[in-house]
């Protein structure tokens, strides 16, 4: 079993406990870190699972700038069937191109990012969104946060990875969140993701064919359920 | 100038309404006044200098010390510590430093400005100088992250302003690295007994912030404070002015070098923390022409009001209260190396949910994450005691952390504190208080102490 984490020095928002997490529940497996500058481990081999979290913006460009090389490699993967878990705003590596307005709202920048799905993101330096959210895909809630300049637009539903039940989808008004294709997971959710979601990361070791069993599961699953009530009270609020 | 009219007159008068319903009036008439002239702040007069304190930590502290010292010399200090931090806060301090025919009635203005609020208040208010403490992570829900915060600082600051800068902080000394201003930095010098090289979770500085190569450090303070080199393209910290070079905590004594000369200032609190807040103020006093002696006697008698910590010993138990900031990692992260490194066993209380956030919404837990809670499983510490909404989601961190399950009790209402904790298992108990829970601390505090004080010397 091997991980391959992309760019782990850069994670924000707890991101960095997404793959120490990963560490607890794959002990055995061997993790392999890929800095800005290095040949992604993927290039070469196929890892089981491969996984980014939230960066700032200037170190998006640089991990767009350090996968340009890998795109065709990256959706060989993708066909095959490897997991893949992107969190944060790497989701929009994965995307056409991002379209920057700066925060004097006035200078605008655009850049190409990997084209691997049909989507682009804008992002407004002056207008950061901050919110909560309850989803639910593959028959699980889900519930996260969300910080990010920016949103993603015109991605298909049919490639979406999980229904809006409270909060804001791929961008204000629309009911569906993230990618998903065959193993391959993104979504703009931070929280971090695998922690705060305990039934989603027991399905995503079974579907690597490891066991489930999380750690303290019985604590993890109280507080999931402490939340859930929270997020699903529709005298709180959110989005 | 009729807009700026209109609002002067509604946010003095809201200003004087409010305080007549024994309100503070801190941010609301500034509110007003900015919906209805955006640039009200420009029109207001102002005092003859305005210094500026920016940053992620320690702005306060580092402002109580400005106006107190500027005080004692003889200056007329007007400060927005009755205004929030915040364009909405500073437009309200502003307003109450005019008369009615908005005459100023002050020669210095010191002023606490929030990060994000660079925009709209460098704009209209032109700092002569601005000290920018440190810059780190903040709390997820009000800031972003230290690559956006400091270029929102630097994009708002005016070519022209004096910058009193952190020499150990290479992302916050590089604000306007670029621009034409002059430039002042401070450092401190590894200090004797300080416990450095452990590691944090958070490191915004594992990137060189100038070419995006590897960076090293050959001293590491805390997270990305200390002495770093990008492998890439060599930038390291600039060469500090003003920099402490040890302190004499039972003296009370820290000396300062500068300019090639070493004084000796009175030490205002012998945590490094505070050392950089210290510095940063006796660097701006000193750039604007007070003699180290005249700095020196003024702040001989300088406390720093310590709302953030009590302590009281009660027979053989020593109370502590703590604050930890809000959703603040860094802080957080502060606190629980203090409380590790904190001589003999103790016991914690922890009272951090959001008091405002938990009312209407689920609180964000990413700072959890983000803090260095491993710090928690120290075996000094006997039991952690969690209030509150959050309590399973902190218990769950912590055993990630490696605090054993059996050290640790949850409950929801943090007034069961007295009948939850078991005093006798150290001899110092810790509460964490989260800083929206300041009032209702005072009421756990003092129920804890009568606690305490029933309970005699049966440890």
């Amino acid at each position: 079993m091997t991980v391959e984490i992309l760019f782990e020095k850069a994670f924000l928002f707890g991101d960095e406990w997404n793959a120490n997490y990963l560490r607890r529940l794959l002990p055995d497996a061997e993790f392999i870190c890929t800095d800005l500058l290095d040949k992604p481990y993927f290039a070469e081999h196929k890892p089981d699972l491969i996984y980014m979290g939230a960066t700032s913006e200037r170190n998006q460009q640089r991990a767009i700038a350090a996968l340009r090389p890998y795109k065709d490699r990256l959706v060989q993967l993708i066909d095959e069937g490897v997991h893949m878990l992107f969190t944060g705003n790497s989701i929009d590596i994965f995307g056409e191109y991002v379209h920057i307005v700066e925060f004097d709202e006035v200078t605008t920048n655009r850049y190409d990012a990997l084209g691997i799905f049909p989507f682009h993101t804008k992002l407004e330096m002056a207008d950061r969104y901050y919110g909560s959210f309850l989803g639910k895909a593959q028959g699980i809630d889900f519930v996260g946060f969300k910080t990010q300049f920016g949103h993603m637009y015109d991605l298909p539903e049919d490639l979406s990875f999980i229904t809006v039940k409270r909060g804001v989808g791929i961008h204000p008004g629309v009911s569906y969140e993230g990618i998903h294709k065959n193993n391959f997971y993104a979504t703009y959710l931070i929280g971090p993701l695998l922690v705060l979601n305990p039934l989603f990361t027991k399905f995503l070791m079974k579907s690597l064919g490891q066991s489930d069993k999380l750690p303290f599961e019985d604590v993890t699953m109280k507080a999931y359920r402490l939340r859930l009530e929270e997020f699903k009270d529709k005298s709180r609020h959110i989005g | 100038m009729i807009r700026f009219v209109i609002a002067f007159i509604v946010c003095k008068l809201s200003i004087f309404g409010l305080r007549a319903l024994g309100r503070r009036a801190s941010h609301t008439p500034g509110r007003m006044a900015l919906f209805i002239c955006p640039d009200y702040i420009k029109y207001l007069k102002k005092p003859e200098h305005i210094i500026c304190v920016t940053g992620t930590n320690g702005k306060s502290t580092v402002c109580n010390l400005l106006e107190d010292t500027l005080r004692k010399c003889g200056y007329k200090v007007l400060d927005n510590k009755f205004g929030s931090n915040t364009a909405n806060g500073i437009a309200v301090s502003l307003t109450d430093g005019v008369n009615m025919f908005n005459k100023c009635q002050y020669d210095d203005c010191v002023l606490e400005v929030d990060e994000l609020s660079s925009p709209k208040v460098y704009n209209f208010v032109h700092p002569d100088y601005v000290i920018v403490v440190d810059l780190f992570r903040d709390s997820v829900k009000r800031n972003a992250h230290p690559d956006f915060i400091s270029d929102v600082i630097s994009t708002n600051v005016p070519d022209d302003t004096v910058l009193i800068l952190n020499a150990d902080d290479i992302i916050g000394s590089r604000i306007r690295v670029d621009g034409n201003n002059k430039r002042i930095y401070f450092a401190v010098d590894p200090m004797p007994g300080e416990i450095v090289g452990e590691d944090n979770i958070i490191n915004d500085a594992s990137y060189c912030p100038a070419c995006g190569g590897t960076t090293e450090f050959s001293f590491r303070r805390y997270h990305h404070i200390g002495h770093i080199r990008c492998r890439d393209c060599g930038l390291t910290n600039p060469k500090a002015d003003n920099i402490a070079r040890g302190f004499d905590a039972k003296e009370g004594k820290l000396y300062i070098e500068q300019k090639g000369q070493k004084y000796t200032y009175p030490l205002i609190q012998p945590s490094v923390f505070n050392i950089y807040n210290e510095l940063a103020a006796i660097s701006l006093l000193l750039e604007i022409g007070l003699k180290p002696e005249q700095i020196a006697q003024a702040i001989e008698d300088i406390k720093v009001t310590d709302s953030r910590y009590y302590e009281n010993q009660i027979n053989d138990i020593k109370f502590i209260s703590h604050v930890v900031k809000g959703q603040n990692p860094i802080a957080f992260s502060v606190v629980s190396n203090y409380v590790k490194h904190l001589e003999g066993e103790k016991t914690i209380f922890m009272m951090l949910d959001d008091n405002i956030e938990i009312k209407v919404a689920s609180e964000n837990l990413t700072w959890y994450y983000e803090a260095d809670l491993e710090r928690l499983a120290d075996d000094s510490i006997k039991h952690i005691y969690i209030s509150g909404y959050r309590a399973e989601d902190m218990r769950y961190r912590l055993l990630l952390a490696g605090v054993p399950a059996e050290r640790m009790t949850t409950f929801l209402d943090f007034n069961d504190v007295t009948e939850k904790v078991d005093f006798s298992l150290a001899p110092t108990f810790i509460m964490l208080f989260e800083l929206y829970y300041y009032d209702d601390q005072l009421k756990v505090r003092a129920a804890i102490e009568k606690k305490l004080q029933s309970l005699g010397g049966e440890r």
